[in-house]
């Protein structure tokens, strides 16, 4: 059993307790914070609230009889400034959105925005930087749902001279115009939102979620939105109910997330839950997300952003998450233009997905649409229909029905055409599976070049539900299937068990060789 | 500066209608939809009653337009559509499909657009417009978006071809075509029906496919650009495509492909010399003048959404 400090600010801290449990301890533990007893937890990553700042804190565990501890110094504070006093009610009546707004702009360095316990009605608040904004227990950021209340964030606002352009507003993967987000950043740094509070976005389908796919005015607003930001830190909130992605970091950079809370309801319309497109260094870490869509889905834009400012996302970690009832747990695309590298998920539980890992992509991402170095290593799966699918004829955009995209004979490789290098999964029990075990179908013309097997533990479940491993024309309805692979160079199988299924373990199709 | 008179609307609809009794089947599809723009514009149900009206009256079934081995028959489409819309009447819709359906037999030049001269090498640049917004339009409500990138290649075909002849669009030579476009009136007017198709083009395709709709936009900018850089509208002020040439550029700043600010007062002044000349002059006025002084018309109606981002219009920039 290890204790390691994670982060801190100048009123919490928060901790990592390995027992080589994956998002859970396998045993609960007691938290003592200078030798009183604070709470008990069973998460690896645990936060602690309520410090004073500038102070010296000891962090001590008792974990079966064993004791660890560690020092903390907590941050320099200078002031709070407490929305309350800059006018906000937080009845759930008054609208509270100018009170708060006025709050962070005049919040000096090394302070903190405290919003107090209570509803504060939002329509769209601005972060700045050097700022911390923490939402003390039981506070609720509630957002309106009324869109003529939202700013607008046009999608391109040409220069004067006409040869350049600035982007304010993202719409899956293009520069379209898009309603502000509830909690939203454009261009800042040093920001951190903390605390054990809530940022409510009252979706339901009668408001956002109604005729979704058509734009109304603008495209839906997300949750929470930067572009252009810099070291910002997510901790602790939670965030629900979001009228489309909840956290879309955009062209963004040194990012934490970490402890955070995702829900939104399993059948609402495109909520993924993290959305990071075109950023580098990102860590999301002790997250917990149950959505209606993807859990995570890890992007870099379509072929207009890629071509034009060719930032794939990078250098991405994913560690001791929980994450359930999406259509998939961890998904690098659909909107991967500019590729995806350097990628590694770990250590984490997936519960009730549709799919574990997906990878989705298609013809017309285009030759910048690389994904390489990508790893997902000690997870455990349950109950997910499919764990791993790799679908290279993705069908839901606009043209994704089209022959062009879904035809499964070669076409020839030109500027259009994205590529699959190399995967790796490793360590990883996934039991209760339904559909397919694996489900990967590259391209034929640009096979996926190396994937890795290593380690690998399918079993069925015994009521195994029908359905279809990957959205794409041509996938049949499934049960109970192997490994369906097609249109790969080299396959790496390395003790893979695959225990239950109905017909062929591993049926391959194109696939040059396999190595066991 | 012009703001919306509805006396020069009715004088504008009566013409119209006047007109369509001596026009060609061209240019009664033109007025047509030149009606159903007043009404877009401005939401008067009795402007698109009219235009149902001349629909029904002037547009010949699909099955016949279908024997027709031309293009402008597609002007007819969108009408369709349009009057099908409002109307809520699926009939009309059957009939914008129907015609859609001669886009596959449809005849192409040697570049690869659509023409009514296979043998030809040339593009003819105002063909464009008879024919790509309504290629659009039905592929987007009812092609599967299958077409895009044919659409999208005859555009591109105007750009790289060196079969287009006498129309060289050479960027790097800009001053060559400039010259061309003050010297030859055909292809100015030809140009500013390319731009126009370009931009209705664009308004009715799905956005979110947007590496095409940028690629539309920067052949529309460049053609709008090389139109005024000539300066040519200063002698075509009693000529359609003088007000064509308002409704492209107000157009164009509307759907934001242009910045207002740069372009829109060349418009307006366009404009302004139209219904001066319009209310003053008491002269029998081509149905094409008329058409196109009234999407000119229109467009500065619409124009005013940009500021308010249609909110009091029930919501849409444009689309």
């Amino acid at each position: 059993m290890e204790l390691v400090l994670v982060t801190k600010t100048s009123r919490s801290v928060v901790v990592e307790l390995t027992d080589s449990g994956k998002y859970y301890t396998k045993n609960q533990y007691d938290i003592y914070v200078n030798d009183k007893k604070y709470m008990e937890s069973n998460k690896v990553i645990t936060s602690i609230y309520d410090l004073k700042p500038d102070t010296d804190y000891k962090i001590m565990v008792e974990y079966d009889g064993e004791q660890k501890a560690i020092q903390v110094h907590t941050d320099y504070e200078f002031v709070t400034l407490n929305v309350r006093e800059f006018g906000a009610y937080g009845d759930g009546v008054h609208d509270d959105t100018n009170a708060i707004q006025c709050a962070i702009m005049s919040c000096p360095p090394h302070s903190r925005v405290l919003v107090p316990a209570g509803e504060y009605k939002i329509s769209s608040i601005f972060l700045k930087s050097d700022l911390t904004l923490e939402l003390a227990k039981d506070a609720v950021l509630s957002a309106y749902t009324e869109r003529e209340k939202f700013p607008i964030l046009p999608g391109v606002i040409e220069s004067y001279d006409e040869k350049e352009e600035y982007n304010l507003g993202s719409w899956e993967g293009n520069p379209l115009d898009t309603f502000s987000a509830i909690v939203c950043g454009i261009n800042v740094e040093n920001v951190v939102i903390t605390g054990q509070g809530t940022i409510e976005g009252n979706t339901n389908f009668e408001n956002w979620w109604k005729d979704c796919k058509i734009r109304n005015i603008a495209w839906r607003p997300r949750l929470f939105f930067i572009n252009h930001c810099s070291n910002v830190t997510m901790h602790g909130i939670t965030v629900q109910n979001s009228p489309s992605w909840t956290i879309h970091p955009y062209f963004s950079d040194h990012l934490k997330f970490i402890d955070v809370t995702i829900k939104n309801p399993a059948n609402s319309h495109n909520t993924d839950g993290l959305d990071p497109e075109s950023c580098t260094d990102v860590l999301v870490l002790g997250t917990y997300i149950s959505v209606g869509d993807d859990c995570i889905a890890i992007k870099s834009g379509k072929i207009y952003m890629a071509e034009r400012y060719q930032v794939p996302t990078s250098n991405m970690i994913v560690r001791q998450c929980c994450m359930r009832d999406g259509h998939g747990a961890v998904t690098v695309g659909s909107e991967i233009a500019a590729g995806v590298k350097d990628v590694h998920i770990k250590d984490c539980l997936f519960m009730n997905t549709d799919r574990g890992l997906r990878v989705k992509t298609r013809r017309g991402r285009g030759k910048l649409s690389v994904l390489d170095d990508i790893s997902f290593e000690d997870i455990d799966m349950d109950n997910v229909m499919t764990p791993f699918v790799v679908n290279s004829f993705y069908f839901c955009d606009p043209d994704g029905k089209t022959e062009y995209v879904s035809i499964k004979k070669p076409l020839p490789v030109d500027s259009r055409t994205p590529s699959i290098k190399n995967l790796t999964f490793k360590n990883i029990k996934a039991t209760n599976c339904h559909v397919a075990g694996t489900y990967i179908c590259g391209l034929p013309e640009s096979k996926i070049e190396r994937l890795t097997f290593e380690n690998i533990d399918f079993s069925y479940a015994e009521d195994a539900k029908s359905g279809v491993a990957a959205m794409m024309l041509g996938c049949e309805e499934g049960c109970k299937q192997g490994m369906v692979v097609s249109n790969i160079k080299e396959l790496v199988l390395k003790n893979v068990h695959v225990v239950g299924c109905e017909g062929e373990a591993i049926v391959a199709d194109n696939v040059d060789k396999i190595i066991k | 500066m012009i703001s919306r008179n509805k006396e020069l609307e009715k004088k504008l609809i009566d013409l119209l209608e006047e007109a369509a009794k001596k026009a060609s089947n061209k240019e009664c599809a033109m007025i047509v939809n030149a009606v159903i723009a007043l009404y877009k514009a401005t939401g008067e149900k009795e402007y698109a009653d009219k235009a149902k009206e001349m629909l029904d009256k002037y547009a010949i079934n699909a099955a016949e337009l279908a024997k027709d081995n031309g293009i402008s028959k597609y002007l007819w489409g969108n009408a369709f559509y349009n009057i099908g819309d409002y109307n809520n009447d699926s009939k009309y819709i059957d009939k914008a499909v129907e015609l859609a359906a001669c886009f596959d037999k449809q005849q192409r030049n040697k570049i690869g657009c659509f023409s009514s001269n296979s043998e030809s090498e040339e593009i003819v640049l105002s063909d464009f417009y008879y024919t790509q917004p309504f290629y659009m339009n039905y592929d987007t409500r009812n092609g599967g978006k299958e077409h895009y990138n044919d659409i999208i290649a005859q555009y591109n075909a105007v750009s790289s071809t060196q079969y287009i002849r006498p129309y060289d669009f050479d960027r790097n030579n800009s001053e060559k075509m400039i010259d061309k476009l003050v010297s030859d009136k055909k292809l100015y007017e030809d140009f500013v029906y390319y731009a126009a198709s370009l931009i209705d083009t664009m308004e009715l395709m799905a956005q979110p496919l947007y590496e095409i709709y940028r690629k539309l936009q920067e052949y529309y900018k460049t053609t709008v650009k090389l139109l005024l850089l000539s300066k040519a509208q200063e002698n075509v002020q009693d000529k359609a495509v003088y007000a064509m040439l308002s409704y492209v550029i107000l157009k164009g700043c509307r759907m934001k492909a242009l910045l207002t600010e740069k372009y829109e007062n060349v418009a307006v002044e366009l404009l302004e010399k139209i219904f001066h000349f319009i209310n003053t002059q008491d002269q029998q006025f081509e149905a094409e003048y008329l058409e196109a002084a009234a999407f000119g018309y229109s467009e500065w109606i619409r124009n005013r959404e940009y500021q308010d981002y249609g909110i009091n219009k029930g919501g849409v920039l444009w689309s």
